[in-house]
């Protein structure tokens, strides 16, 4: 696989600005196919090989398609991440003092129906409410 | 008639996570999966397909882990992660949109010929 190795090498040289983590990835991604190719077409391997890196494409397609929308996408995901986070923290937060509101309600005002508990749970809710709306709101924000 | 890569450029990403979605598959898997789905009207490059699936695994969107293939070497699975599943869903809001805006001009053009 010598001949896959020196093409990944020379085209991470031509495109300057990858990782030996991607070089390596690809090298892999290319191994599986020669493999396949020697497998179920039955080519020899070095047919296999150059089959492979005839049809790999460029050095221009490779760096178009890494670089391309990628600070877009890496932002809308990073956007999406972080309200899910808020959304998590903010259930969590209203668990806790839910359960705290309904044990003071029940210990010291000793009320047989925590009519007192359940009116602060319903307003705390609205937190996570709001952050699940801004989420879903996000979600289905297409631009 | 072959598309042309330039039309569906936009929705190259949501092709290679849905076939993801369906089940792990490794990256020459998906090429082939796309070759055979689209009966050659559609050859993706494979510099871009895999220049993709790298791009979607640094975002978090897939992540992958090696298997074992029958009688065959190991190969690098990519699965579907939570994220990837919201990020799908968004992209497939966009393809209806598009789809419905398109119909409206094409369609309408078919019809008044």
């Amino acid at each position: 696989m010598k001949a896959i190795d020196k093409f990944v090498d020379r085209l991470f040289k031509a495109h300057g600005t990858q990782n030996k983590d991607d070089a390596d990835k690809l090298k892999e991604m290319l191994y599986e196919k020669v493999d396949d190719l020697m497998r179920e077409e039955s080519l020899s391997e070095e047919d296999a090989i150059e089959r492979t890196i005839q049809e790999f494409g460029d050095e221009a397609d490779y760096s178009a398609a890494s670089l391309e929308k990628a600070r877009r996408v890496h932002e809308r995901v990073k956007t999406l991440k972080h309200y899910q986070n808020d959304l998590l923290f903010a259930g969590i937060a209203t668990a806790i003092i839910a359960a705290m509101v309904f044990i003071a309600n029940l210990v010291f005002l000793e009320a047989w129906f925590p009519w007192l508990a359940i009116i602060i749970t319903l307003g705390v809710l609205f937190w996570p409410l709001s952050l699940l709306y801004k989420l879903l709101n996000k979600r289905g924000d297409r631009s | 008639m072959t598309i042309s890569s330039d039309i569906i450029r936009g929705h190259l990403e949501s092709v290679i996570l849905t076939l993801i979605k369906e089940k792990d598959r490794y990256a020459y898997e998906i090429a082939s999966e796309i070759k055979t789905r689209t009966e050659g009207t559609f050859t993706m490059k494979e510099a871009t397909l895999y220049a993709m699936v790298q791009r979607l695994e640094k975002k978090g969107v897939i992540e992958s882990y090696i298997g074992d293939k029958s009688h065959g070497k190991k190969r690098r699975y990519y699965y579907m992660t939570s994220l990837g599943d919201a990020y799908l869903e968004t992209k497939q809001q966009e393809w209806y949109q598009l789809k419905a805006i398109m119909a409206r001009f094409l369609e309408d053009t078919n019809e008044s010929n």
